[in-house]
């Protein structure tokens, strides 16, 4: 072996780890369908709520509270984007490629993490406004328009909800490496087993899910569980740090 | 040069490979050969820092891999398939490893032409054949211009004439003073390329050397292999 070049600080390897994790979700097509996709779903489903909210049968015509309630179904793009943003890596021997260059896994998860926050966050922003303009379309007159300090807590919280969201999911998909199960796991638990446990436990207001709905559902805190925005917002943040950690470990840990 | 020291891999109570000791030296090709299954690409993998030993070390100018400050410029390596997502196109594979290693984007063109791949950089890696994924694989492998390269089967999926381009490209970096550590179970096609030659079967190294000792009174090395492989083993280190 001839020559190994001299050791480099191990901030700018994780700026390049980091720098190549966004290159990597932004050349795969598959985010940039599941971006699309989410805005798609949430468009819609804001003309419909606002329809039914122009005839008064969701009781509201406030626009925040229209605008925001399709955040509930669009989640699960964010859920499937953090599953794809992990499993791709097992899709034609990647993970191999990916730790040949960056064999530090812990700085490679993290780097991984901070690519997803990057992508996740305009995207959510953009979904979650795109929401409100056509609530705000469709209500036209009938708008009750907030004021900005609510308007702004309201699209940060969502935005902030769905990104979150997205690094959970990531971190369940590095621990079962398939898209399928990871998918469809936690579709069930945010659509089907969650919603259940909401209204039956006590504890449930503690779950990920229900902790989240303070951090966008605008006057959900008192209809779902006890916790304020504020709280959940830890709750959440909670959640998703465990499983960050929780995956590192594991990718730390097993054979790639 | 690449050290494996008494590599020991169990998977449950599977022994995978048991006490595998050998070293790869610069200016040489090392043949690592032994039927499927013999623990091959496990210790390649292990070697790079992929799997982990049971017990045993894997080094790499004496450091883990894991612990290379600069690994895509010291070890560049090829294992099954392409080590790209079949939804990328080569270029963008290309692009995301150079910018992982700190490696300027003008070497992404250099080495795509390298390989002959240039026409295909466009292409979605999921319309390759089998050969242009191994060479999209040793593209990226040659990146960072390293002073070693570990192939797993580097001849698979190959046709005759990407074959004889790989028995070449080999020769020369080993001639270059870089160290080449390639696996295969096809010996006819590596006897004319490699120097040294470690024979593996069931997790167990049988016999190494040069490639007269290891041929020995043999017509061929794979007359060699096949009496290593198939006959008793364990006295014929």
């Amino acid at each position: 072996m001839t020559t190994v070049a001299p050791t480099r600080a191990r901030g700018s390897e994780f700026t390049r780890s980091s720098r190549a994790e966004v290159l990597k979700l932004l050349s795969l097509p598959a985010t940039l369908l599941t971006a699309a996709g989410s805005l798609l779903v949430s468009a819609v489903l804001a003309v419909a709520f606002a329809t039914a909210g122009r005839q008064g049968s969701t009781g509201t015509a406030s626009a925040l509270d229209i605008g925001l309630a399709p955040i509930g179904y669009t989640q699960a793009g964010f859920i499937i984007l953090g599953v794809l943003a992990a499993t791709s890596e097992y899709t034609g021997g990647q993970v191999q490629t990916s730790l040949t260059v960056v064999p530090r896994r812990v700085l490679l998860h993290l780097s991984k993490v901070v690519a997803l926050v990057l992508i996740a966050v305009p995207t959510a922003l953009v979904v979650v406004l795109g929401g409100l303009v056509v609530a705000d379309l469709v209500l036209g007159d009938a708008a009750v328009v907030p004021p900005f300090g609510d308007f702004a807590v309201g699209v940060g919280g969502a935005a902030a909800y769905l990104a979150l969201t997205a690094v959970l999911s990531s971190s369940v998909a590095t621990v079962i490496r398939r898209t399928i199960p990871a998918v469809a796991g936690l579709l069930v638990y945010y659509f089907i087993a969650g919603p259940l446990l909401r209204d039956r436990t006590a504890f449930a207001a503690y779950l990920p899910d229900t902790a989240g709905y303070g951090m966008w559902f605008h006057s959900g805190a008192g209809r779902f569980g006890s916790l304020s925005a504020l709280v959940g917002t830890g709750f959440v943040v909670a959640w998703v740090v465990l499983a960050v950690a929780v995956a590192a470990v594991s990718f730390r840990a097993r054979d790639a | 040069m690449l050290t494996i020291d008494r590599l020991t891999k169990r998977r449950g109570s599977a022994l995978i490979l048991s006490d595998v000791t050998f070293q790869a030296r610069p200016g040489r090709v090392t043949g690592f050969l032994g039927p499927n299954g013999a623990g091959k690409s496990s210790t390649l993998r292990i070697l790079l820092g992929l799997d982990r030993p049971t017990s045993g070390t894997a080094l790499v100018d004496g450091v883990p891999f894991e612990r290379l400050p600069d690994p895509l410029r010291t070890v560049g390596a090829v294992l099954d398939g392409s080590g790209a997502h079949r939804a990328r196109t080569g270029r963008a594979h290309l692009s995301w490893v150079a910018a992982a290693a700190g490696i300027p984007r003008r070497r992404v063109d250099e080495v795509l032409a390298e390989v002959d791949l240039t026409g295909a950089a466009r292409k979605r890696v999921g319309s390759y054949s089998l050969g242009m994924g191994r060479r999209l694989g040793l593209a990226a492998a040659l990146l960072g211009d390293p002073a070693a390269l570990v192939l797993d089967e580097p001849v698979n999926g190959l046709d005759p004439e990407g074959i004889r381009w790989m028995r070449r490209f080999l020769r020369e970096r080993a001639e270059a003073g870089h160290t080449v550590l390639l696996s295969s179970h096809l010996m006819g096609e590596l006897a004319e390329v490699v120097d040294d030659v470690v024979i593996i079967n069931g997790g167990r190294v049988v016999e190494q050397g040069t490639l007269a000792e290891v041929t020995g009174a043999h017509r061929t090395l794979e007359d060699a292999f096949f009496a290593l492989t198939t006959g008793a083993r364990g006295d014929a280190r």
